[in-house]
């Protein structure tokens, strides 16, 4: 029965159906600004050009509409538009027009700030990788972006968004990758002193180029680079961190970029504490601490991760009770078992059959990412 | 890697929230369990007025379909009586069911409230830092009021409503399948009425919440900080921002109204659809002499009264959606789990007050790490300060001893036992805080300072406001210990409310004493009378000072120096200040920009070398 049912659910999710995609935009927030009936009347206008029909279904069905949303003492706004696509072929064209009307009612000081995220909601939108590759085209077509990604909130709702792409999570589990927690005291050193020095550097970047080193922690190099060689700026920053950077003329830098990280990139990706963002094809999910704790689990005593091996929940549970990735008052915690194992069947790191579990086919490829909001990209 | 106690739990209120959206039917019937049989008694009621419901179109169609046509009196007397005696028994019934009706929705509001108010209590710094008081009241006032609501009215309503259509469908097809077939012939356009209407008016009804939430928040935001906005000229500001999401509150529920409206009307037509529909199959029964008139009214009567429960249904709906948002608001907070788990079977003996922190690391939910590899002991009954720059940690350490948060790596041992070993009530029982921003509660000197020891007695409070200084400026109020205090102690300076902040402080005779910022905020005098009803309140306990005036710490056992998180120096004030480090840059200004300069001035010779 259930094999049944799961394949009339797969036929339902293949059928081309008229779909609602309902669009949220947020704006950073601004402590100046008014929602002013000039504001108003203008974006209802434009709203009017790029009038969607929606036939009142979904939930931001109707007319596009902005509000406001109160954020310490800034104001914020929202732009709600919902579209409705009858056939498959337009949907590209009605979300491309929703996302113009994003564009614009930004660009012609209609809202608070920025664009800062963009939420999308449509039915089973984590399991619908098509429609999915329609938002896509259709952002990167307006925002002139060559990607993006989607952050798993809700089943049905995905926030767009860009991913810096660290490594696979089977080296974050071991550390075995380029980012090593070893380097985090020199980094976080440097990139203080970056902060405290603001506009001394400013006409230069700085990065690091890590390497692998065999059976050994990776290493790095710290270089900057820029127009030219400053020979005052690695002074400068040797004698307040006792760190010298290399230069690195600009088209040797961007014949190799992907050999550099940023500074802020590798400090992040090399954290051994909180939660980390894991990159699932195209979409991004974020794994808790306890999350990952429990992965672990399926790993052997090698750091080998155990594909395709279904382990019976007794067999974790053993397993757990032993772990010293798994918090200490939690260890004995079957509730716990359970809660963290639920998750992650749900989100696709994990497969289940009756009481057994084990590591979702091509796990290994998943990768530890850093996740970041619209806004925030260009910032970081 | 190591996780902490307080993060693991976190995966926790994830499920619990999946759970809750599972089961959010089966939660509200939880809540209910206790009164479980004033709802089947009330339901009874409820069962009971629909079947009396049913009976007056019986003697109505008797009355006008054969008392009348016929000129029976005593069948005409007869009809009138039963009708009356209906009316009146349905009103009578009906004044008893909403009487049980507001003596459960009373009850389950006190219920859910009092669950909520202790639970909003039991959860860590970490929740109400990252939400508006207002938003939190509203939670509390507003969207518990639309639980009970959804239970007492809307919930009772639709099995009443859906027993209703069904009974009028059986009634229906025993008299004339037919025209039962025809009456349902409309109800897929009621269903195609819902699932249009449905996404929308649940959206608004969220965005409606929302926007109350906001507006409470502001509000509350404004009041608490009325002073900073006057002294800024920023009240017409505000009002202007206060009007206009009043406006967008105003605009929402407009267009959730009117789109409620539109269903209701468009629920109308379809059902008078059905209704005409009706009326020309058994009008046309009734010229081919197929059908009596008193059959007729009886059809048509039923069928005017099965439309009438699908409508209602529908007002039902439109009633549960932004119950439903509600509902998710309060089990939202309910379902969070606090940060900190307390062991209700933790140690609780008496403390002496020795405390070890062991490579101690420690960041904020997916933020920054505050606190990298902490290492200190401090022995009973000493004083260890911390200092340092802004933001190098020294109030994190504070939460840390107090266990307002766990740590994330690393050892925190009190008196040799690790501090998540303790019972949470007995370790803070025995620890006291006092902190810049003294908060005093509206009331009595007197009940403030007991705040400390409810079960204090006045001799112990005043030996309390003796230690602290602060007798002799109580004494001399008109009230003296019974006078009244306004929010947060607007009639007392600055000294006098951080006076009364340690005498609440010494009353409870803590083990461990932590003093942050205690006296930054003060004038010279002030600090002085402060500083010596601190040294009392330091005398045989353990004391950690945060401060940035390092004049105030030099007599401390030991000095932590803290630098972006980490532990730069310790020792006492002549060894730290002969090292030469960041505890004489920081004690001695002049000194350390002078060595800046000197350290500057040789990069520069460098890089101009380079």
């Amino acid at each position: 029965m259930t094999a049944i049912a799961q394949t009339i659910r797969q036929w339902g999710d293949s059928l081309s159906m008229p779909k609602v995609f309902d669009i949220t935009v947020y704006y950073e927030p601004s402590a100046h600004f008014r929602f002013t009936r000039k504001i108003r009347n203008d974006f209802n206008e434009l709203a009017r050009l790029h009038a969607q029909s929606t036939w009142l279904l979904g939930s931001h069905g109707g007319k596009a509409r902005m509000q406001t949303d109160i954020q310490g003492i800034g104001l914020a706004t929202r732009l709600e538009v919902g579209c409705l696509s009858l056939r498959e072929g337009s949907q590209r064209q009605q979300l491309k027009s929703a996302f113009d009307l994003c564009r614009a009612a930004g660009e012609q000081g209609l809202s608070s700030g920025k664009v800062e995220r963009i939420v999308v909601r449509f039915p089973k939108a984590v399991m619908r990788s098509r429609e999915r590759g329609q938002v896509y085209m259709a952002f990167c077509e307006v925002f002139e972006t060559s990607g993006c990604s989607f952050l798993a909130l809700e089943p049905g709702l995905l926030e767009l968004g860009h991913c810096s792409s660290y490594q696979s999570i089977v080296q974050f589990m071991r550390e075995d990758g380029l980012f090593h927690s070893a380097h985090r005291d020199a980094i976080e050193v440097v990139l203080r002193h970056l902060h405290h020095e603001v506009g001394r550097y400013e006409n230069h970047k700085f990065y690091v180029r890590p390497s692998a080193v065999a059976g050994a922690i990776p290493e790095i190099r710290f270089v900057y680079t820029g127009e030219s060689r400053d020979r005052s700026i690695e002074a400068f920053i040797e004698g307040y961190t006792e760190i010298r950077p290399e230069f690195v003329a600009r088209e040797a830098f961007q014949n190799e970029r992907a050999a550099y990280v940023g500074l802020k990139d590798y400090e992040r990706a090399s954290r051994r504490f909180g939660g980390i963002w894991v990159l699932q094809g195209d979409l991004v999910r974020h794994l808790t601490p306890n999350q990952v704790g429990v992965l672990y689990l399926f790993f052997n005593a090698d750091l080998q991760p155990e594909e395709g091996q279904y382990l019976s929940w007794e067999e974790l549970h053993r397993r757990q009770a032993n772990s010293p990735h798994i918090g200490k008052s939690a260890r004995q915690s079957p509730t716990f078992l359970d809660a963290v194992l639920e998750a992650l069947v749900r989100d696709n790191f994990l497969v289940s059959s009756g009481n057994s579990f084990a590591l979702y086919p091509g796990f290994v490829d998943f990768e530890h990412v850093s996740f970041y909001a619209l806004g925030q990209y260009g910032k970081e | 890697m190591s996780v902490n106690m307080g993060r693991l739990v976190s995966a926790i209120p994830r499920l619990g929230y999946l759970i809750m959206k599972r089961n959010l039917w089966y939660r509200v019937y939880e809540i209910t369990q206790p009164y479980r049989g004033k709802l089947v008694f009330s339901m009874s009621i409820l069962l009971f007025l629909t079947g009396l419901g049913l009976l007056p179109p019986i003697w109505g169609a008797k009355l006008v379909g054969r008392a009348l046509p016929t000129g029976d009196q005593a069948l005409f007397l007869e009809c009138v009586v039963i009708l009356v005696v209906l009316r009146v028994s349905t009103g009578l019934i009906s004044f008893a069911y909403s009487y049980q009706m507001r003596i459960l929705g009373g009850r389950l509001v006190f219920d859910l409230r009092r669950r909520m108010y202790d639970h909003l209590q039991r959860l860590s710094l970490g929740f109400y830092e990252s939400r508006s008081a207002g938003e939190i009241i509203s939670r509390m006032m507003n969207d518990v009021n639309s639980v009970t609501s959804l239970v007492t009215g809307t919930v009772l309503n639709t099995i009443i409503s859906s027993v209703k259509a069904l009974a009028l469908i059986g009634v229906l097809f025993y008299t004339s399948p037919t025209v039962a077939v025809v009456a349902l012939a409309v109800l897929p356009f009621h269903f195609m009425g819902y699932f249009f209407f449905r996404a929308r008016i649940s959206h608004y009804a969220w965005k409606s919440t929302e926007k109350m939430s906001q507006i409470y928040g502001k509000v509350s935001e404004v009041v608490g900080a009325i002073k900073m906005v006057k002294s800024h000229s920023g009240e017409r500001r505000e009002s202007r921002s206060l009007i206009g999401q009043m406006r967008e509150s105003y605009d929402i529920d407009l267009y959730s109204g009117n789109l409620a409206n539109i269903w209701g009307q468009v629920t109308g037509n379809i059902s008078y659809a059905g209704e005409v529909l009706v009326m020309l199959v058994c009008g046309a029964a009734v010229l081919d002499h197929q059908l009596e008139l008193e059959e007729y009214i009886l059809l048509m009567s039923y069928v005017a009264m099965l439309y009438a429960p699908v409508s209602e249904l529908i007002s039902v709906v439109q009633q549960i959606l932004p119950a439903k948002v509600g509902i998710r608001r309060v089990f939202e907070v309910l379902d969070t789990a606090p940060e900190v788990e307390d062991d209700p079977d933790g140690v609780r003996e008496v403390l002496e007050g020795a405390v070890e922190f062991k490579r101690v690391s420690f960041s904020y939910e997916r933020g920054d790490r505050i606190l990298t590899n902490v290492s200190f002991v401090a022995h009973p009954g000493e004083v260890v300060a911390f200092v340092g720059p802004s933001g190098s940690g020294k109030t994190t350490i504070a939460n840390l001893i107090a266990r307002f948060y766990d740590r994330d790596e690393g050892e925190i041992l009190i008196d040799g036992r690790d501090i998540q070993d303790f019972a949470l009530l007995a370790l803070r029982e025995q620890m006291s805080m006092v902190l810049q921003e003294t908060h005093l509660f509206r009331g009595t000197i007197l009940d403030n300072i007991r705040y400390g020891k409810p079960d204090a007695t006045m001799d112990d409070i005043e030996a309390a406001a003796r230690l602290a200084n602060a007798h002799e400026f109580i004494s001399s109020l008109p009230d003296g210990y019974r006078s009244l205090l306004g929010s947060n102690g607007t009639r007392l300076s600055g000294g006098q409310r951080q006076r009364i902040a340690i005498a609440r402080a010494l009353i409870r005779n803590p083990r461990i004493l932590i003093l942050d910022e205690a006296t930054s905020a003060l004038d010279t005098v002030s600090e002085t009378k402060v500083q010596e009803a601190l040294n009392h309140l330091m005398k045989d306990r353990t004391t950690f000072i945060i401060a940035h005036r390092l004049s105030t710490v030099r007599n401390a056992d030991k000095i932590v120096v803290l630098k972006e998180g980490r532990v730069e120096q310790i020792g006492s004030h002549q060894e730290l200040f002969e090292a030469d480090g960041l505890y004489r840059e920081l004690y001695d200004p002049d000194w350390a920009k002078e060595r800046q300069r000197q350290r500057d001035e040789r990069i520069r010779q460098l890089a101009e070398v380079a």
